[in-house]
């Protein structure tokens, strides 16, 4: 088997500073790849993918990514598919927040209690497509 | 009263959209009292339903088949509504799914599409008002800090509350402003008036949550409600991405549109509103 | 040049930096900073958006004080300021700035920072505000007061600079260093028509230049730029 990070699945966040929804994105993703699926998944720094770090380059071009984007700017989806990787799903967190009417998320600082909610749903649901991913690779 | 409707769905027996069809017309039929004609007896019998064809038709095919559209063409009905379901689920990132019992989910996704077709405008009269409502050629901008506020200076009239009305014939869609979409963020949800409803000047004709807040859409003109803008229901970040011109939310027939306008701001007086509060503006 | 006499509001660009704490450290630090240490003084730049090409964050950046604050050496934040706006006036780097405090826990989440990692919060914070304050007066002054050169880390206080000669004189001008950068950058060549006219005019926005000594100034610009791209090679 190929070294085991090396075939992580990337979780990559934009991590929008301005809105809930980034905070909502990076801690989605701290879930999925230290909690729900920390031998099959890892992050990595989306501004040092657009400077164009090469070890970033080489690894969304030769691994698969999933981008979660806090809304429908998609910094994350859009750089992340410029460095030429073929994104193999693209999250919106802005698509979370329309199952849940009069949540009140926290801000941008501090999550509230039903952010903290949301994210966990989102990570349920990344955490699923990495198994999905990682099952359909396995021999 | 809001209007009613002759339904004539597809048949679609042996295909799981088939039986979406069926729920998708009794629930059109059930809300608007309206008439459901059965294909297959149509086919054969069509003076069964000779006073049901009086009422507008709607038109629901399962897949790109178009049984029912067909079938409509054929007797020379004129369709004033239709959905294609295996194209509009796509559109929402859903499918009919392999069942020919549909499941609670997919009928939660009937009864959606079935508001949305009871909502949506007549065929025809959507391309005419598209061209009619044609995207503001000027605008002005302020900028307070990294933000920057756009104002549509010609056909548009504003209230006070950040809302829009863009005047074309004797009709005004409205909508939020730059300003107002900023302020409350990414939107997640969009609520619309009933076709048929009778709006006030400055009464609420709808709402828009974010996570900020919830806000209610205040009309700038009186009027009845002849078509809502049902892409922002499902997709309310078009009013962030395009608030003055996909981003409408309803249009109206006026009311009395030269009373309504002594108290609205023109372009330049709604530019200076802007200037005004930029400088209070807290994201 | 203009006397601002209203409070310059200074905008601060953060790197995200998903991967190490010191990303969350640089991030909980600027909303320190925005919403405690000096609200209605800072503007928040998002660096995801800046770096995707929003106009309003880049303009902003070009027009105002800019401080950038990274979580790393990489410098991913004052890297896409100064490629998509300009120099910065100062530029942080969080594991220099923390070097001497207790070390970090490690988390990333929110979930699980410590006292000690809040603790980092409010002394990168703190260094944030004052730096925030400096660049504010600077640019309001309607001169550049000359700031502490620094040769080297990311914990500068401010700008690098650098001499030229003009009218026989040594004269230090803050931030020339990362001025002949973005022009190397822009493809700017020495030898170009437009060089002398580019580099004033860049360089005039951080140092007073008297209208009797601007062709001086263009031509010391010049040959200082001339060196510093051949040394480069």
């Amino acid at each position: 088997m190929a070294e085991s990070a090396r075939s992580k699945v990337l979780v990559i966040p934009c991590s929008g500073i301005g809105k809930v929804h980034g905070l909502v994105a990076r801690e989605a993703t701290y879930r999925v790849v230290e909690g729900l699926e920390p031998e099959t998944s890892d992050t990595l720094c989306l501004a040092l993918l657009v400077k164009g770090d090469e070890e970033a380059v080489t690894a969304v071009r030769t691994r698969p990514c999933i981008t979660i984007d806090g809304c429908p700017k998609l910094c994350s989806y859009k750089n992340v598919q410029l460095a030429g990787s073929n994104i193999a799903e693209s999250v919106r967190v802005v698509d979370a927040f329309k199952g849940h009417k009069g949540a009140q998320p926290g801000t941008a600082t501090e999550l509230a209690e039903d952010g903290w909610s949301i994210t966990d749903e989102i990570a349920q649901q990344i955490a699923a497509r990495v198994r999905e991913m990682c099952g359909g690779e396995e021999q | 009263m809001a209007e009613r409707f002759a339904v004539l769905p597809c048949n679609g027996l042996d295909k799981a959209v088939g039986p979406l069809a069926r729920e998708i017309a009794l629930a059109v039929v059930e809300a608007c009292q309206g008439e459901l004609i059965c294909p297959v007896l149509f086919n054969n019998l069509p003076e069964r339903y000779a006073k049901a064809v009086e009422l507008p038709l709607i038109v629901i095919d399962g897949c790109g088949t178009r049984c029912a559209t067909k079938l409509a063409g054929e007797h020379g009905l004129k369709t004033a509504r239709k959905l294609q379901i295996a194209e509009a689920l796509k559109l929402m990132g859903e499918s009919s799914g392999e069942s020919l019992t549909p499941d609670a989910q997919r009928l939660a996704l009937c009864r959606l599409l079935a508001e949305r077709l009871l909502s949506a405008p007549e065929e025809g009269t959507a391309a005419e008002s598209e061209a009619a409502f044609a995207e503001p050629v000027e605008y002005a901008t302020v900028t307070h800090d990294k933000f920057i506020f756009r104002i549509p200076m010609k056909g548009y009239l504003f209230d006070e509350n950040h809302c829009w009305a863009h005047i074309a014939g004797n009709r005004a869609r409205v909508g939020i402003a730059d300003y107002m979409q900023q302020e409350l963020g990414d939107l997640t949800f969009c609520e619309l008036p009933q076709i048929g409803a009778e709006v006030e000047q400055f009464g609420e004709i709808g709402s828009v949550e974010s996570v900020k807040a919830v806000s209610d859409i205040i009309s700038p003109v009186s009027g009845r409600v002849v078509a809502v803008n049902a892409a922002v229901v499902e997709a309310p970040e078009l009013i962030n991405e395009d608030p003055y011109v996909r981003g409408w939310v309803a249009e109206l027939e006026f009311g009395e549109l030269e009373s309504d306008r002594a108290l609205l701001l023109d372009g330049e007086a709604y530019l200076a509103l802007v200037r005004q509060k930029a400088a209070d503006y807290r994201p | 040049m203009s006397m601002a006499k209203e409070p310059i509001k200074v905008g601060i660009i953060s790197c995200a930096g998903e991967e190490i704490p010191e990303g969350t450290i640089s991030r909980l630090a600027v909303r320190r900073v925005l919403e405690h240490l000096r609200p209605g003084q800072t503007v928040s730049i998002c660096l995801p958006l800046f770096l995707a090409g929003n106009e309003g964050e880049r303009e902003f950046a070009r027009s105002f004080p800019t401080i950038t604050i990274d979580g790393c050496d990489k410098r991913c934040a004052q890297w896409g300021t100064e490629k998509h706006s300009g120099p910065v006036n100062a530029a942080f780097v969080v594991t220099q700035m923390l070097k001497d405090a207790p070390p970090l826990s490690g988390a990333r989440s929110g979930r699980d920072l410590t006292e000690a990692d809040l603790a980092a919060v409010e002394l990168v914070a703190a260094q944030l505000a004052a730096a925030l304050d400096q660049a504010a007066a600077t640019y309001a002054g309607g001169e550049q007061v000359a700031v502490e050169a620094s040769s080297a880390c990311g914990c500068a206080v401010g700008l690098p600079s650098g001499a030229v000669q003009v009218n026989g004189k040594t004269v230090e001008i803050a931030g020339l260093p990362l001025i002949f950068r973005q022009c190397q950058e822009d493809g700017l060549a020495a030898d170009s028509p437009d060089a002398p006219a580019r580099l004033l005019e860049v360089v005039c926005v951080y140092h007073a230049v008297d209208d009797s000594e601007a062709q001086a100034y263009a031509a010391a610009l010049v040959e200082a730029y001339r060196t510093s791209l051949a040394s480069d090679r």
